[in-house]
């Protein structure tokens, strides 16, 4: 009776199309990551001292941060502990994040 | 009893240090003299209660690595100078990030007093600290205060003498971090006690560890400097090494930076509440049309636009009113001398050190008023979202996306502009931003592209000719760094990582403070090396001297004297001469303005607008007519007859005899001598020693053009040069001309301050001849190709 799936569940509405971004664990590039919700992260990729500078930021593993402010393929603004700060895309290349569910809610 | 206690100030960029600093020294400040440092240490002096302090401002650092200067000089600076007490002073409002910093110079065992600034936005936001709780559980004193209106500062003071004197306490506890970390840091520091380190002094065993384990460069770099790491310490470290990375996954430095924060949200969550939630909803609501991926670009550009026409609007008068004045201050002591004599010492003051440092320092007040609008840029928080809006450009170039801030500044002047380049934390961004910077076409050169362009284009053609010259140097610019960056500067791109501070309100002092600093460099400059090649290049263009001159000018002078003489006698016969003088002032004034309104309105010959004001100006002086006829011809004559060809005559023998001299000098022989190199740009020798004269400042160019070509001081003087440039050349040679002198060899005090910011003159004659050699080659290609074309060769 459905001919066409077109990617609709059972209430119309549109998955999302996920490239393949999370992994199993959920784990994703902080490029990738979703803007407004609060995210964990869980690792820096090691390369040209950025996880120094990363972390005199705020922004190590075990932090809660959120993106408040992105553009495709362009530089994204992070809260981190309060304060906002700006990383170009290729440092969000290199820090893993996961969705933290259980964070306090706003 | 006047002792005297060295108090540093440490803390994040952004945390209104550089306020505190202010009030703490006013006016009683300067740069500190540290040889080999290449961030400057202000310095300055506050009495407080009988005693002298000598405060001295760390350069604002988020931490203390090794992995920018600003770091290093700070650390080095704690290291070598131990100052009896450490304030540092951190934005209330974002506590538990500046605490990282506040950690790190607990770690180093210098006392330590904690200034918690910005208390007022801080209460505003909601937040409510727990002082003396906070205090206790890290073992510092803390003092809130709110910088900019200056509260609790004096406090601040008295705590922080306390602490020198050692009646107050600053002991930070010692924390933990993790039992595996501490063991570690432990056997690590153990091992370096038994060791003879006396370049470390007196600092803790146990940060020397830490920086180990972190695998600071610099700590590294000093162990090998002296023989590397000794052998019981590199056992321990290994052993730790392999010990930590067995239990963890993440590598050392991370598990201490981790460590750190834990030790400051454990006290944290004890001592700070935070009541309000939704902090930061101002900023980002402006956010959200300032980085907007639509609007965001345009709304630059428009800013971008008005800081330039403000600085140019406001700027302009006060450039006449200096050249006026050093105008009148070089004829002010050339008249100590007696009329007409030679003195070589008159020649080097007013010549040499007035004309070359007068017309850089004439540039001061819109070098100020650009600097002025920077920094209301910078303090407002706007400079970081343009940044950030132009990184994606810059990247694409081979740049930081803080880069393009220097070379906007380089718009207005180089000088300052590299001075700029500091806030790139990447030593290979700097230096590229540096040496490309002069490709960003600086004002000076204006007067250059002022005088060619109308002298060589039509009405229509002139502004987008102008606006050519500007994008061809952008256009280079970026050609050129992407060149740079594929062959000497190749590497990754620094990571862009920066903080957005909020939105803020800047205050005057502030502004007026920042904009002088940098203005106070350029002054510097100015007066220091600028003044040394102004002497060299005024002594290169003025000897030697030619033992004769082709004609007889000494003659000729006393001829045209006598002339003049004879004349005014005739003329005085039938006049008294204070009337005379009257009506001849009169005369003057008229027609002065009329030529000072021509210019200014741009009026063309025979246009009616035109015709218009000379009918007004004729009536003015027919009106005097009509009072004294008889007196008024008098007056005409004296002005056209007498005083024009007598004038006209000394400017003659004036240019004559300074052309000579020219051909005759060190710098005229060079020309002459590398002649061959100017032909195939379209150059001949006049233009050559105008290039010359520019290497001091670009504005120099016009006035020795005009001197060799014998155009007179006289007000029309530019339009009699642009007639003479008609005659003797084309609109290809002209273009020519503009693009050699936007390309070619920045001035000296560029050269001086690229030596300055790189510490090398190698970088800076590498700029130096390599943009010349650059200049050379298009130039010389853009000629021939036009010349073959038949482009603008009438």
């Amino acid at each position: 009776m459905f001919k066409r799936n077109n990617n609709r569940n059972f209430f119309g509405h549109h998955h999302h199309i996920h490239h393949h971004k999370a992994s199993k664990d959920g784990s994703m590039l902080l490029a990738d990551a979703p803007a407004g919700v609060p995210l964990k992260v869980s690792s820096v990729t090691c390369g040209c001292g950025i996880h120094s500078r990363l972390a005199s930021m705020g922004i190590l593993p075990g932090e809660i941060i959120e993106i408040v402010h992105r553009e495709n393929g362009g530089p994204i603004v992070l809260e981190v502990k309060g304060t906002r700060i700006a990383i170009g895309r290729g440092v969000g290349l290199k820090v893993i994040v996961t969705r933290e569910n259980n964070a306090d809610e706003r | 009893m006047d002792t005297s206690f060295t108090i540093a100030l440490a803390g994040n960029p952004n945390s209104g240090k550089t306020t505190i600093f202010n009030r703490l020294t006013g006016a009683h400040q300067h740069v500190g003299n540290y040889p080999g440092v290449t961030v400057e240490l202000k310095e300055g002096v506050r009495r407080q209660n009988g005693l002298s302090l000598r405060i001295v401002d760390l350069p604002g650092t988020y931490s203390l690595t090794a992995s920018s200067n600003e770091e290093l000089v700070a650390r080095n600076f704690i290291i070598e100078h131990r100052p009896d007490v450490i304030i540092d002073i951190i934005d209330a409002s974002t506590l538990e990030r500046q605490l990282y910093l506040a950690v790190q110079l607990m770690e180093l065992g210098v006392p330590l007093v904690l200034a918690f600034n910005m208390s007022d936005v801080a209460e505003h936001e909601g937040f409510q600290f727990d002082i003396p709780l906070l205090s206790e559980l890290l073992g510092v004193p803390i003092v809130s205060t709110v910088g900019s209106k200056g509260e609790g500062i004096d406090e601040l003071i008295d705590t922080a003498t306390g602490v020198a004197r050692g009646e107050i306490e600053s002991s930070p506890k010692p924390f933990s971090y993790g039992r595996d970390l501490d063991k570690a840091i432990e056997r690590i520091a153990g091992a370096l006690e038994k060791e003879e380190l006396e370049f470390y002094g007196a600092i803790p065993r146990k940060w020397i560890a830490l920086k180990l384990l972190e695998n600071d460069a610099r700590t590294l770099e000093r162990f090998e400097g002296r023989g590397g790491i000794p052998e019981g310490v590199e056992k321990t470290l290994a052993e730790a090494r392999q010990r930590l990375g067995q239990l963890y996954s993440d590598p050392t430095d991370i598990l201490i930076a981790e460590a750190r924060y834990g030790i400051i949200s454990g006290a944290a969550s004890e001592a700070v509440t935070h009541t309000i939630e939704r902090r930061h909803s101002f900023s980002d609501r402006l956010d959200t049309i300032f980085i907007n991926p639509v609007i965001g670009m345009p709304i630059f550009l428009v800013m971008m636009y008005l800081v330039f026409t403000l600085t140019f609007r406001f700027g302009n008068p006060f450039i006449g009113i200096l050249e006026s004045f050093f105008g009148w201050l070089g004829a002010g002591i050339s008249g100590l001398w007696p009329e007409g004599a030679e003195s070589p010492l008159k020649s080097l003051i007013v010549d040499g050190i007035i004309g070359g440092v007068g017309g850089v320092l004439v540039f001061l007040p819109t070098i100020l008023i650009l600097f002025l609008a920077i920094a209301f840029l910078e303090d407002s928080g706007y400079m970081a979202r343009a940044a950030f809006i132009m990184d994606r450009l810059m990247h694409r170039i081979g740049l930081h996306g803080k880069s393009f801030i220097p070379m906007l500044i380089g718009f207005g002047c180089s000088v300052p502009a590299i001075m700029g380049t500091r806030i790139l934390e990447n030593p290979r961004d700097r230096l590229v931003t540096t040496l490309v910077i002069p490709l960003m076409s600086c004002s000076a050169r204006l007067p250059i592209y002022a005088l060619i362009i109308p002298a060589f284009f039509p009405q229509h053609l002139q502004g987008p000719m102008l606006w050519l010259i500007y994008f061809i140097g952008i256009v280079l610019a970026v050609l050129l760094t992407r060149l740079l960056r594929s062959t000497l500067f190749k590497g990754e791109s620094t990571p862009f990582v920066m903080e957005l501070p909020p939105y803020r309100i800047p205050t005057f002092s502030g502004l007026l403070i920042h904009s002088w600093e940098r203005g106070a460099m350029y002054l510097r400059k100015a007066g220091t090396l600028i003044l040394a090649i102004s002497i060299i290049l005024w002594w290169a263009t003025s000897y030697p001297k030619p033992p004769e001159y082709s004609e007889d000018y000494e003659d000729q002078i006393v001829a045209a004297e006598e002339i003049y003489e004879t004349r005014m006698e005739e003329l005085s016969a039938t006049v008294g001469m204070d009337e005379l003088d009257e009506m001849v002032d009169g005369i003057s004034d008229i027609r002065a303005e009329f030529s000072r309104k021509i210019n200014e309105y741009r009026l063309e010959e025979g246009t009616p607008e035109y015709l218009v004001l000379k009918n007004e100006y004729e009536e003015r002086e027919g009106a005097l007519e009509e009072e004294n006829q008889v007196l008024y011809s008098a007056a005409v004559t004296y002005i056209e007859d007498i005083r024009a060809p007598y004038e006209t005559e000394l400017e003659r023998i004036r240019s004559g005899m300074s052309e000579e001299e020219l051909t005759y000098s060190i710098a005229g022989r060079f020309v002459n001598f590398i002649e061959p190199l100017l032909k195939p740009m379209g150059f001949d020798w006049k233009i050559g020693t105008a290039m010359i004269g520019a290497l001091a400042a670009k504005e120099v160019f016009v006035a020795q053009l005009g001197i060799v070509y014998s155009v007179g001081e006289s007000e029309s003087g530019s339009e009699t040069l642009r007639r003479k440039l008609q005659e003797n050349y084309n609109p290809l040679i002209g273009f020519c001309i503009m693009l050699y002198v936007l390309i070619s060899a920045p001035c000296i005090a560029t050269l001086a301050m690229t030596r300055a910011e790189t510490g090398s003159w190698g970088w800076a004659l590498f700029q130096f001849f390599g943009l010349t050699v650059i200049a050379w080659i298009i130039t010389t290609i853009v000629y021939q190709a036009g010349s073959v074309l038949g482009w603008g060769v009438t």
